[in-house]
């Protein structure tokens, strides 16, 4: 569905994307991650044919965004970071005007709109005017409008930032709703939301990619599933004490009252249980840890510059 | 063609829905009928004092003595107009982030340029067809042969089209309208004064009120209406121009 190959985009001497290369399959759900400013809405432009590509191929529904935009447009939903709404229309209006100008068919036209105003739950504020909607109802105008022309990708640049808890839950549930229509290809900085909604997370920073794979691959890649949390009824001191006697232990230390264990084989695990019980520890709880994104993150992210 | 009315009508929803357009045509009306009633009241002072025996002798004429010099009287309300009625064709898309959809929807720029544009024109319409009025209550007083006025609106839409042309080309260079009204101001009067004196013959060709005269005459000059066709195309192209260098560069 969306092929990307050594893409650069660079402003003046800056290059806020440095080839890049990555492939998206059909109905795949992808995260983009990053931080701020690290090339996604300038990625997301370049796929979505708003702006042009310095060097590089992009093929999107199988046409080259720069050579065929026609026909990638035609394709594609795109939601940019702020909804693309007109606040004097209403919303009836708004998304019979987005319909006309993405050439749905005249007798299409209302099915269309009546379709995403009841998938975004936009029936209650249809004839409202944009202006007078809470930013939670504006994303999903935004939504809809991306929706409207039934595009086999959609494009969804932070598709929850601004929003207030509730807000974001409804919006990760609608997108959730529509994974199985719709290729979707979502920017965040926010990685439980990531990690959530996702199949496949590609991180960049600085214009580069850093990893691509799925979030639970990530995270367990990260640690290998290695390490184990242990909960004990007992002083936590006299068990350090006691499981740091383990010969094949790698790393030990206590964190938070429990004991973080790090072991170079997964068979370590059921042997210090033995121990600790014939030691007469109160046992309550052995937990596998993963990484949670934010390390991937952080570890990604930062190892460049160190 | 769709898409082009698509753009057409959403312009006309901003520009009714909104007290733009009610504000713009208040004030405008006002202010013309106030120069209207005006010129009348000159127009019929002179023509007390022609039949005076004693006075100047001097032959009225209602085409060049009314009509001709009301055109240009509208000119100048047009000239103060004009920046505000185009000042947010392009500017407030960009501003408001829906320039982005525009953009990656399966749109050419020639849809989008002239939908807005024929939309401004249609609002500039209403103003003149309003100001019709005016003339037709002095035909019910006084008959007079109809061509003449017509030539003079023809004259006064082309150079009103013109500044819209103009006012389009300066809102697609700013973010914000307010800068777009200044600028379309400014370029304006530049063309306007550029016929007095300093540039000549030369500053008078370029002038853009200059080439209203002969319409002001009844006379169609096809050299003025080639002078505003071009200045027209060139700024809708100009336009069309820097709306593709701005996808390059954001």
């Amino acid at each position: 569905m969306i092929e990307v190959k050594n893409l650069v985009k660079k402003y003046g001497d800056f290059k806020a994307v440095d080839d890049i290369s990555f492939n998206i399959g059909k109905g795949e759900i992808v995260g983009f991650l990053g931080p701020n400013g690290a090339g996604k809405t300038t990625t997301i432009r370049m796929l979505t044919g708003f702006s042009p590509a310095t060097s590089g191929q992009a093929y999107v529904n199988g046409f080259e965004v720069f050579e065929k935009p026609m026909e990638v447009k035609k394709s594609i939903g795109y939601l940019p970071e702020f909804p693309p709404v007109y606040p004097d229309l209403t919303v009836r209006d708004y998304l019979s005007f987005v319909a006309e100008i993405k050439g749905i068919e005249k007798k299409l036209k209302k099915e269309r709109i009546d379709y995403v105003t009841q998938k975004c739950g936009l029936s209650e504020v249809i004839d409202k005017e944009i202006s007078k909607l809470s930013k939670g109802f504006k994303q999903r105008v935004g939504i809809a409008q991306a929706l409207i022309h039934n595009p086999l990708i959609l494009f969804l640049d932070e598709p929850t930032s601004g929003l207030d808890p509730i807000q974001i839950i409804e919006v990760r549930n609608l997108i959730r709703e529509l994974r199985n229509e719709h290729t979707i290809f979502l920017s965040s900085h926010i990685l439980p939301e990531v990690s959530a909604l996702c199949d496949k997370v590609i991180i960049i920073a600085n214009g580069k990619i850093m990893a691509v794979d799925t979030p639970e691959r990530l995270s367990t890649g990260m640690s290998g599933q290695k390490t184990f949390t242990f909960n004990f009824l007992d002083d936590i001191s006299k068990a350090e004490n006691i499981i740091s006697q383990f010969e094949n232990i790698n790393n030990i230390k206590v964190v938070e009252n429990s004991l973080e264990v790090k072991v170079n084989d997964i068979s370590d695990i059921p042997l210090i249980v033995r121990r600790a019980v014939e030691n007469r520890l109160d046992i309550t709880g052995v937990i596998p840890k993963t990484a949670s994104l934010e390390e991937v993150f952080l570890h990604l992210t930062t190892k460049e510059g160190a | 063609m769709k898409k082009t009315y698509a753009i057409f009508k959403k312009e006309l929803k901003h520009y009714f829905y909104s007290p733009m357009a009610y504000i713009m045509l208040t004030v405008f009306l006002f202010i013309s009928s106030w120069f209207f009633t005006g010129m009348l009241d000159t127009y019929i002072s002179l023509s007390i004092n022609s039949l005076n025996p004693y006075g100047q002798s001097y032959t009225l004429s209602l085409d060049r003595d009314f009509f001709g010099p009301f055109i240009v009287n509208m000119a100048i309300i047009f000239l103060f107009f004009m920046p505000f009625l185009t000042m947010r064709v392009i500017s407030e898309e960009r501003k408001m982030g829906t320039f982005e959809l525009l953009a990656t929807s399966p749109l050419k720029n020639i849809h989008i340029i002239l939908g807005k544009y024929f939309a401004v024109i249609f609002l500039y319409l209403i103003m003149l067809l309003f100001t019709v009025v005016y003339f037709l209550g002095v035909y019910f007083v006084f008959p007079f042969n109809i061509q003449v006025l017509l030539v003079c609106y023809l004259g006064i839409f082309l150079l009103g089209s013109t500044f819209l042309a103009i006012g389009f080309f300066c809102s697609s260079l700013f973010k914000q309208p307010i800068f777009a009204a200044v600028t379309t101001f400014g370029v304006l009067l530049l063309l306007w004064i550029a016929g007095w004196g300093v540039l000549g013959d030369f500053g008078k060709e370029i002038s853009i009120i200059t080439h209203i005269e002969s319409f002001t005459k009844g006379i169609i000059s096809l050299k003025d209406v080639f002078y505003f066709g071009i200045v027209i195309f060139f700024s809708l192209f100009s336009a069309n121009l820097y709306i593709d260098s701005i996808r390059w560069r954001e």
